[in-house]
């Protein structure tokens, strides 16, 4: 790594602004890439990243480079940045504290290898095999790891590793398409499944049967939940938008916002969660946040600079989401939970395995109206007839009302935890 | 360089990327980055090895020989048989001239020339205002195995305002935006924020519809997401090589109707402009379907020789990505109708504009797309004002559909999504009136 940069970095900034921060990105992958049955592209990628924040006066700037060796003309961009920014009651960077254990997020025995990529590839297929009618369109898998390292002039220094694995399989039976993916950051993914679902959906969709415009039951998968949900909940919940007037959750702190068996938690220490690590893009140190208590709106999410406007603590939820590698309010992982149901697909109601145009939806009042994708008929938990179109159409924030519990097995959607989930008195349109 | 490699290239590109964001009147965050990254390909005997390289140094060719080698490397265990079509336009357009050059004008002029865009549009009613303006200045360096070599320097910027209007505990949001390869585009357009402003309060008063099967009008920019949704991503020729497209084996095929011409043309001066593709191939107008029939795909190299009719010319990038197969500047050609005349026509139905986006499945051949607001049209008029309604709809239904196209031709710049990599383009339409189409509501009206 560029190692020693950044206490140059800090020292000479120290001598033009109140405070510095500086973090040090370094990643490598290697990846495969499918088209049909054969390995088409074999990748390798190296990359790093200089973020530079500086604060003056409560005035915040930042600024980041691919290239360290020009990090001066960085920080006097920082610098300038600050000088444009409006001044916060600012308390402070944070000041070290143990942080003790091993990565959370991190799998010592990924290696950066493309035969095993390549393993994978030929598992994905071995999968879809087991459903021949389906043509695989394309897919891969690939394998990254990261290393953070944070430094500030409170006397910060933390790095963490990260690794990634990931593959996905996308398959066509006629004009039924099927898509399967999975990514976790330790070697626990069975491409093998994967191939084979995307198989399954695939086959399994076609001879789609019209349905009757109406109101009926739901059962999301997780992924069809996650999709629809998760980002425009998570946009809610961030303290920027509900204190600036621009989330559906302000002013509700206390209140009954969902069915009174949803719990949505932030939790940064979730076993083999993506998102997991022990400190924020800041340095705070992170802790589970209760976001959704039964129901009860109990806390919004917070970096330092925001909490510091409104009078109150950062959560740890600083991210690098911003442009340029600015800081925004960001989420680890975001596990839901409700009422567990042995069957959560009793009784008659809509398998919906996922939506198209999830991001169509209004970012701010939640209302949505999306195409479903491979559901079906379900009976007593069985599926039964494909749906051959559909649109579903709703209210992200009603919809949490109409929660009428979850299955048993939770799944992880890029950092989202969910089991499917049983929701009642939903519009389809056909 | 390996002696088994059939080709390689070597695309560069750096800059810096200004953003300024500005939150209920105050300078939230206003700054400079910047970024270098590198994609070498390298054809091996079978298939691509590919190195990405953040940062890299173009001038450092002994770095790049041994990327080269590490691509070639990571190539040999590829099985595709890929064979490139011949390179044969190598002329890169000049890049249009600005106005104004965004990097002559300071960050702190900047960011009050949005300030008055945001302080427009606070109107009353508006309880939460946001702009931001966006700047990229890039150049790119392209290098291949023959020694073609070209560069060139763009810089696109823009800037949206949005306003959030509240009454009696209910919200809405009104969005305007704008992108441009024309120079600096935020002075005098404190408009856009009233405009904003606006229909942020109208929505307060807007129904929900019902949803259902109806007419349907669509205004220009989203008659430019249905291009770009529904015919666009079909006829891009990596889907239809890989047989995830319903598009594939129809070409000669009527698939719309008679009215309808879809043309995508990287050489038109809008947002998606690209002086040579990411092959370093210089751009063609395609023209997809003409008069309802289906004429071309729009190609790569690799597609073009593997799948025909069509041209290469299309294949884009990310920084730092390989080239796919993508939309430039995509529209639907004008027709002869007038706006009045297409209102009329429709006499009962529903009048769509605006975007918030769109999606589609081309292997299924479904997509969905929604607009930001909309009318209800009876009797031949616009009536009451409707609000998060969509539309989706079957491929090869939906351009039959269309009967009408009119006479208003607009471009809406925008980003599109493909791969994990998100790069600049303009739809474009003309009002068009679709005889039926399947509305996405959850009101009652």
């Amino acid at each position: 790594m560029f190692e020693g940069i950044e206490e140059d970095i800090i020292e000479y900034g120290m001598g033009i602004v109140d405070e510095v921060e500086v973090a040090c990105i370094r990643s490598e992958s290697v990846s495969i890439e499918l088209k049909k049955t054969v390995p088409a592209h074999a990748g390798e990628s190296y990359g790093t990243g200089l973020i530079i924040r500086v604060i003056d006066g409560g005035r915040i700037g930042s600024s980041s480079t691919s290239t360290p060796d020009t990090w001066r003309s960085c920080l006097d961009q920082a610098i300038a940045s600050a000088h444009l920014a409006e001044k916060v009651p600012w308390g402070g960077l944070p000041g070290p504290v143990p942080l003790s254990g091993e990565p959370l997020a991190f799998d010592p025995s990924v290696r950066l290898d493309p035969e095993i990529a390549l393993s994978f590839c030929s598992d994905l297929l071995q999968g879809a095999e087991e459903y021949p009618e389906a043509m695989v369109v394309g897919g891969g898998a690939g394998f990254s790891i990261g290393r953070v390292l944070l430094s500030n002039s409170a006397g910060i220094s933390y790095h963490e590793e990260h690794s990634s694995v990931s593959a996905s399989l996308e398959a066509i039976a006629d004009q039924s398409t099927g898509f399967e993916y999975d990514r976790s950051a330790f070697m626990d993914i069975d491409p093998h499944a994967i191939g084979r679902t995307a198989a399954e959906l695939a086959t399994g969709s076609r001879n789609g049967v019209p349905i009757t415009t109406g109101t009926y039951d739901l059962l999301f998968s997780p992924m069809a939940f996650a999709s629809l949900a998760a980002s425009l909940l998570q946009s809610a919940l961030n303290g920027r938008s509900v204190h600036m007037g621009r989330s559906f959750l302000a002013g509700k702190l206390g209140e009954v916002i969902a069915s009174e068996d949803l719990t949505v938690t932030d939790d940064p220490f979730y076993p083999g969660g993506l998102g997991s690590t022990r400190f924020d893009a800041e340095g705070v140190p992170t802790s589970r946040m209760e976001l959704i208590k039964d129901g009860t709106l109990t806390s919004y999410l917070y970096d330092l600079k925001t909490a510091y406007r409104f009078g109150t603590m950062s959560t740890g939820n600083a991210s690098h989401g911003g442009p340029g590698g600015g800081i925004s309010i960001g989420i680890h992982n975001m596990v839901f939970e409700a009422e567990r149901m042995a069957d959560p697909g009793e009784g008659e109601c809509m398998y919906i395995h996922d939506v198209i145009g999830a991001h169509t939806a209004n970012p701010l009042t939640g209302d949505f109206s999306v195409e479903v994708q491979n559901s079906f008929f379900m009976e007593d938990g069985a599926k039964g007839d494909p749906i051959r179109k559909a649109m579903l159409a709703g209210n992200i924030f009603e919809m949490l009302g109409k929660i009428v519990g979850m299955g048993e097995t939770p799944r992880r959607i890029g950092s989202v935890i969910v089991p499917p989930v049983r929701v009642s008195d939903m519009r389809l349109v056909g | 360089m390996d002696e088994n490699l059939r080709y390689w290239d070597l695309r560069y590109v750096s800059g810096e990327h200004t953003g300024i964001d500005i939150d209920n009147r105050q300078v939230e965050s206003a700054g400079v980055s910047f970024f270098s990254k590198a994609v070498i390909r390298a054809l091996g005997p079978k298939g691509w090895g590919i190195v990405t390289v953040t940062p890299f140094d173009p001038e450092d060719r002994t770095s790049l020989s041994s990327y080269l080698n590490r691509a070639a490397k990571a190539a040999v265990v590829t099985r595709e048989d890929v064979v490139l079509a011949d390179a044969e336009n190598r002329r890169p357009l000049p890049v249009p001239p600005m106005k104004e050059d965004p990097r002559d004008v300071s960050l702190e002029e900047k960011a009050a020339l949005l300030l008055e865009i945001t302080e427009a549009a606070s109107l009353p009613g508006v309880t939460s205002t946001r702009g931001t303006y966006t700047e990229r200045n890039e150049t790119v360096f392209f290098l291949d195995s023959t020694g073609y070599e070209t560069s060139y320097t763009i810089c696109r910027s823009g800037f949206s305002v949005m306003a959030v209007a509240k009454r009696n505990g209910a919200m809405e949001m009104g969005y305007v935006r704008d992108h441009t390869i024309d120079g600096l585009n935020i002075r005098h357009r404190s408009p856009d924020g009233e405009k904003a402003g606006k229909r942020a309060v109208a929505l307060l008063d807007a129904k929900k519809p019902k949803g259902g099967r109806m007419r349907a009008v669509l205004d220009p920019e989203l008659g430019g997401v249905f291009a770009h949704e529904a015919i666009g991503h079909a006829s891009e020729g990596d889907l239809v090589k890989e047989g995830a497209s319903v598009l594939k084996d129809r070409i000669g095929e009527a698939i719309g109707s008679p009215v309808v011409t879809i043309i995508d043309d990287p050489t038109l001066r809008s947002f998606g402009f690209e002086p040579v593709d990411a092959e370093g191939i210089g751009g063609t107008r395609t023209a997809i379907i003409e008069g309802g029939i289906l004429r071309r795909y729009i190609h790569s190299r690799e597609t073009l020789a593997a799948v025909g009719f069509g041209d290469a010319g299309h294949a884009r990038a990310m920084p730092g990505n390989i080239p796919v197969v993508r939309m430039s500047n995509t529209f639907i050609a004008e027709g002869d109708a007038s706006y009045d005349e297409i209102i009329e026509e429709c006499r009962s139905g529903i009048l769509l504009a605006g975007s918030r986006g769109g999606q589609v499945d081309p292997g299924r051949g479904v997509f969905q797309f929604n607009a930001e607001y909309g009318y209800l049209i009876e009797g031949g008029e616009l009536k009451e004002m409707v609000k998060d309604v969509s539309l989706s709809g079957e491929i090869l239904q939906t351009l039959h559909s269309i009967v009408l196209c009119g006479n208003d031709l607009r471009m809406h710049p925008g980003y599109c999504g493909k791969g994990g990599q998100s790069v600049p383009v303009s739809d474009g339409s003309p009002h068009l009136l679709l005889e039926e189409a399947i509305i996405g509501g959850s009101g009652d009206v």
